[in-house]
């Protein structure tokens, strides 16, 4: 993948993209706003991870240049700006996606993946299917090897981020943000309890679970190896 | 107190200014009053020497001129010779009787300076003449207009005597008046001059009366009462900020010590380095976010939030979770809708919600309710059976990093309340905690 990486604090830019190109992607990196629009302008990237106070041009300056420009760049927010409002600013500027600082590397390796994943996803689809399990988007049920399974709403979103995202690694705040957005800050035990409810309706009855934990990083969803 | 500062003082300014107008009214009113008095006496003197000139014609038509002579002489010669004067002129225009020698026009009043006849010393006095003409000759009567005069200058001593008493009067009062204000002033100089060096109990402690200055006074000890209180809860808060996030930091440097040894464990004491600095950031941004609420900055007041479904989504979420902590949650009623930020709204029932299932107890049942509120507006009650709070710290645990129960402070950050409070404040609503016997019952009022 190429990324286009736009930020001004030296050593968060170049541990971040050690990080990056040891995963295989290529990674250009700016660190004023004017010098990455530019580039990105004439340049076709996969993915932008900006900062949102830099010098040149501040992130969402940045944002509202690339979509005015027609450009559907998937753009992550890699910004210290923690707060609600600040994220809801940034999405609504045309963000796709938003890490606050300090983060770990995991959770940007994932978001990242997800990001340069989505175009290429049946955003259109109706049905949803990993290994033996079948998700129908439009009756809102569930089934397993056939067998219909009743869930609850927050457990059905759950299941339809993951199944969406089937094989990648999805963080515990990027669950949350995706099911339950971005307004307010429930705690981890929230995730925690809708998940084993969820692990306990479409894993547990059967032989082989879908849905697997991955250490220090999140849940992953993908048919058995 | 410097006599300068009374004298230049805007009460005795007022005086002075209206000094002033009432110098220049008083001067206008002498002018006219002098002018009044003298129009009125001259012309009652000209009816009485009109009067005395009817009687001497008369004697002269009645009694002859010989007559007349002899009454003229004795006027003369009278005590009204002072007054009055007169003179009897024949046919030929020989000067016959009375004490003045002169033969104005007859028929026409005029006035004449006079020295008058057998007064020796006597100054020269205006007199007011007529003459008229007989068949003996010419009868000059007149008389002197020293009273007129008179009345005008003693008239004119009063009023300015009037004027010089009330100005001094007014002078007096304006100083008294200047003075007065001049100390209350510098009182409220002082008192904020202690302020500003630090001294937050400093009050100007004024009185009880009704004077602008009073009641600025007033009003300025109010806010200073409430910008005491607000620089000792800053001051509680900055010392409970610093102290609490001391702990993990401490925890932190322990953890990776250990680290620096590699192996298994080392990995793990640097997992939980990390998981105690991820915490760390919550806290400092939940502070943050109370800061900014608390400030204004944060959030899009002007959305409509609809409750019933806010209070559906919160217990979707939430009631798992209860469950788990072997307790219910459910909405008793969920009406209205209110303007405000929704996020906020969310997070204050995520705080009160979390709240209760993190102290309530096992076997608790908590209760949403969202309804308009018999004093207008709308209240939403988070309430449970657990085990309440002891009504002596239901204020403090509105404050920052208070924990009830100080054994299991590893517990939440402290912070979920005080941000509650702040959110409540932002929307101008009004949060109560009471006891729901048992259990806690949280009411926060929206303004309708």
């Amino acid at each position: 993948m190429k990324i286009l990486f736009a930020e001004d604090d030296k050593a968060l830019a170049s541990y971040v993209r050690a990080g990056l190109e040891e995963e295989g992607h290529v990674v250009d990196h700016f660190a004023d706003g004017r010098d990455a629009l530019s580039f990105c302008l004439y340049n076709p990237c996969d993915l932008a991870i900006l900062d949102r106070m830099m010098p040149g041009m501040d992130g969402i300056a940045l944002v509202r240049a690339l979509r005015g420009a027609g450009s559907e760049i998937p753009v992550l927010f890699l910004t210290g700006l923690a707060d609600v409002d600040d994220r809801v600013e940034g999405l609504q500027a045309g963000a796709d996606d938003y890490l606050t600082k300090p983060f770990h590397f995991v959770e940007l390796s994932a978001r990242v993946a997800a990001l340069t994943r989505r175009r290429t996803s049946h955003a259109e689809a109706t049905t949803l299917s990993v290994h033996d399990l079948e998700l129908d988007l439009l009756g809102r049920t569930a089934r397993r090897q056939g067998q219909p399974i009743p869930l609850q709403n927050k457990e059905f979103m759950l299941l339809e981020v993951l199944m969406r995202n089937a094989g990648r690694v999805l963080t515990r705040t990027m669950l949350l943000d995706r099911v339950w957005n971005y307004s307010f800050e429930p705690n981890t035990t929230v995730l925690e309890t809708h998940m084993s409810r969820l692990r306990a309706k479409i894993d547990k009855p059967f032989d082989r679970p879908l849905i697997h934990t991955v250490r220090n990083s999140g849940y992953s969803m993908h048919a058995p190896r | 107190m410097l006599r300068a500062e009374i004298l230049s003082g805007a009460p005795f300014r007022a005086v002075i200014r209206s000094a002033a107008v009432f110098v220049v009214i008083l001067a206008v009113m002498s002018a006219l009053a002098v002018r009044l008095i003298d129009r009125s006496m001259t012309e009652e003197i000209r009816q009485s020497v009109a009067e005395m000139e009817a009687t001497l014609v008369d004697v002269d038509r009645s009694e002859g001129p010989a007559e007349l002579r002899n009454q003229v002489d004795a006027l003369s010669r009278s005590a009204l010779g002072a007054t009055f004067v007169h003179a009897v002129y024949d046919r030929a225009g020989r000067h016959v009787a009375g004490n003045v020698e002169l033969r104005p026009e007859p028929g026409v009043w005029q006035r004449r300076e006079l020295l008058p006849w057998r007064r020796p010393g006597a100054v020269p006095e205006t007199y007011l003449l007529h003459a008229v003409e007989t068949g003996e000759g010419l009868i000059v009567t007149g008389r002197s207009l020293g009273i007129v005069r008179a009345a005008e200058r003693s008239a004119l001593w009063g009023l300015i005597l009037t004027g010089v008493v009330v100005v001094c009067a007014m002078l007096l009062f304006g100083y008294l008046m200047s003075r007065d204000s001049q100390v209350k002033l510098e009182r409220i100089e002082a008192t904020l001059d202690l302020v500003a060096q630090g001294k937050a109990g400093a009050r100007i402690g004024a009185g009880e009366g009704s004077g602008q200055i009073d009641r600025i006074s007033r009003r300025i000890d109010a806010r200073l009462d409430a910008l005491e209180a607000l620089m000792a809860a800053t001051r509680r808060t900055a010392a409970s900020v610093a102290h609490d996030l001391r702990r993990p930091l401490a925890r932190v440097r322990l953890s990776l010590e250990r680290a620096q040894d590699g192996g298994a464990a080392g990995q793990a004491a640097l997992e939980a380095a990390i998981a105690d600095l991820d915490s760390l950031t919550a806290v400092i941004g939940t502070i943050l976010r109370i800061a900014r609420i608390e400030a204004g900055e944060a959030g899009d007041m002007a959305q409509q939030v609809d409750l019933a479904a806010l209070l559906a989504e919160l217990a979707e979420t939430y009631a798992p979770v209860a469950e788990d902590a072997g307790q219910s949650l459910s909405v008793a009623t969920a009406k209205g809708t209110l303007h405000g930020d929704r996020g906020m709204i969310a997070q204050m029932l995520v705080n009160l919600i979390q709240n209760a299932i993190s102290h309530a107890g096992p076997g608790a049942a908590i209760t949403l309710s969202a309804a308009p509120a018999p004093e207008g507006g709308v209240a939403l009650e988070v309430t449970d059976t657990g085990r309440g709070i002891a009504p002596g710290q239901m204020g403090e645990v509105l404050e920052p990093f208070f924990r009830a129960d100080a054994a299991r402070s590893g517990e939440g950050s402290g912070l979920g309340l005080p941000l509650v409070k702040a959110i409540a404040a932002r929307h101008g609503a009004t949060l109560e905690l009471a006891d729901n016997g048992p259990g806690l019952r949280v009411r926060v009022t929206f303004p309708g």
